[in-house]
């Protein structure tokens, strides 16, 4: 039998995005379902629901769920308010100066998040710039816990965001057909009018797209909350890591880490309807 | 946002990242600005003393075994999807996606199950293997991108002056795409370089101890610049991975009119 070149092209693709992707995440949900066996910290045995039942109906379980719901819905919010200008700043660039631009931005995401959380402790700290510039101003009367308070879990997700948000959106800017803002401008109307009127509605799906991809991204957020929050600002991603590393509890490790999938499912439904 | 707003806001997305270049030169026992002294005492230690070296070796070895799979597969799967229309195209492209949008904790534990069952958790082999899944769709996207980018004409020409189809996709449609592709082989590489999360659920000492396994519990317990220096040298190794990338792109866009002329 001859086997077609597409199929063996594509093949060792699937093998491994089958194997690396949809095998360990079916096996996450086996093993959260899985009893404990206090001698072998990731023996899977029998059927439970317990470790699933920590997660949504004890007070604890559930202020997990609201909180990681909180820091991806907050990350994804201020993300975007900074990559939606930048955005559309940039979409205007053309060249050296765009490609350069582009590059910057990206390297947030091209370097380890560790290096970045190295610059943020000391950016956000007691001495740092920015506890020194809000006392010299006045803002605050003694330095702020940024490295130990949810806004510091904020500030450092969204910034792990916004080069990706800001792809999406340049993305979606450079769809719209360059000729219907002239066009607008061109029949009388201001550059405020022609924006809310043809840009911002062409832009919208978009900017859809892009804070529920935020929020997606954001209900897998572990080095914020890691580094920069206080045990009651910490994730599902951090008490899945906490139980498997800390506690040595893989099965309570797996059910905290499936709760992700329909928190980041909420993408789809955040997508639909009328555009 | 006007033009300088805008340089500003990059610089300020960039500056995180590159503080850990002055960090790593204080002198002092705690993480701070260097005041006048600079010391490469951190970088030194990071360069010499276990486990660092070793976990640095360690990093660099996963990751060009994780960009290496991630070529050899992915770009492979790009030709195959690219092309005449087919049944399971739009499935298969989202399964491409699909480790974007995975959690890496889930990735991380399901993975680490997956490896306790088939004994090979703390392999170096497997733990590059693990990460080329998430360099995969970058290289899958980058490569459909370029392909699609390719003028069908040039093949069809080549085919109608007697060129077979494997003589005009390498004479004509690979010399377009390889500086694409080997700009893919650059962010497989760093993005396995830098890769965190999924790395401390399957990272082992001392086999698979990686640069991000031995930093992760000492920026979150014992904060000293010897992080900051670790970190500088994971961000100086990246920085001359996007360099080398870059030249190499260049170098392949460069050469192409040459070859077609």
């Amino acid at each position: 039998m001859k086997i077609p070149v597409r199929t063996l092209l594509i093949a060792p693709g699937v093998l491994l995005l089958a194997a690396g992707v949809l095998l360990p995440a079916a096996l996450a949900v086996r093993v959260s379902l899985s009893g404990r066996d206090p001698a072998r910290f990731d023996a899977v045995a029998g059927w439970t629901l317990a470790h699933h039942a920590e997660v949504v109906a004890e007070p604890a379980g559930r202020a997990l769920v609201a909180r990681t719901l909180l820091v991806a819905g907050l990350s994804a919010s201020v993300a975007l308010a900074v990559a939606l200008p930048l955005a559309l700043a940039l979409a205007a660039w053309r060249g050296r100066a765009a490609r350069l631009g582009v590059g910057l931005l990206m390297l947030p995401k091209l370097v380890s998040v560790l290096v970045v959380a190295v610059g943020f402790l000391w950016l956000l700290g007691a001495d740092g710039p920015v506890n020194r510039a809000l006392l010299t101003l006045g803002a605050i009367g003694e330095a702020f816990p940024f490295t130990n308070h949810l806004i510091g879990v904020v500030l450092v997700e969204a910034y792990l965001l916004v080069p990706l948000l800001t792809l999406v959106l340049l993305d979606a800017r450079r769809r719209i057909d360059p000729t219907l803002v002239p066009a607008a401008r061109g029949l009388g109307a201001s550059a405020w009018a022609a924006f809310r009127g043809v840009t911002w509605p062409l832009l919208w799906p978009g900017v859809r797209l892009a804070w529920a991809l935020g929020f997606a991204w954001g209900c897998g957020a572990v080095v914020g909350p890691t580094f920069f929050g206080r045990p009651e600002d910490w994730t599902l991603a951090v008490e899945a890591q906490r139980q498997l590393f800390d506690r040595l509890h893989l099965q309570r490790g797996a059910a905290a880490a499936v709760w992700l999938l329909p928190a980041a499912g909420c993408v789809a439904l955040l997508t639909r309807g009328p555009r | 946002m006007t033009r300088t707003l805008v340089w500003l806001t990059l610089a300020a997305l960039a500056l995180p990242a590159l503080l850990t270049l002055p960090l790593a030169l204080s002198p002092g026992p705690v993480l701070a600005m260097p005041a006048g002294e600079l010391s490469l005492r951190w970088l030194r230690e990071v360069l010499s003393v276990t486990p660092w070296p070793r976990s640095l070796g360690t990093t660099v070895w996963v990751a060009a075994l994780a960009a290496l799979v991630a070529m050899a597969v992915g770009v492979p799967m790009a030709i195959g999807l690219e092309g005449r229309a087919f049944r399971g195209r739009a499935l298969l492209s989202l399964l491409v996606a699909l480790p974007l949008a995975v959690p890496g904790v889930l990735l991380g534990v399901g993975m680490l199950a997956l490896f306790q069952t088939l004994g090979v958790w703390g392999s170096p082999a497997a733990l590059g293997l693990a990460l080329a899944v998430p360099a995969l769709p970058v290289v899958v996207l980058l490569t459909r991108q370029a392909l699609r980018e390719v003028p069908p004409d040039l093949a069809l020409a080549a085919r109608g002056l007697g060129a077979t189809p494997t003589r005009a996709a390498l004479a004509v449609t690979l010399p377009l795409v390889a500086p694409t592709i080997a700009g893919a082989a650059g962010l497989a590489f760093l993005l396995a370089l830098n890769e965190a999360i999924v790395t401390q659920f399957l990272a082992r000492p001392p086999d698979s101890e990686t640069l991000a396994k031995v930093v992760w519990p000492k920026l979150r317990y014992s904060l000293s610049p010897a992080v900051a220096a670790a970190s500088a040298v994971l961000l100086l190794v990246t920085l001359v991975g996007v360099g080398v990338a870059l030249l190499g792109r260049a170098a392949l866009s460069g050469r192409h009119p040459r070859q077609s002329s």
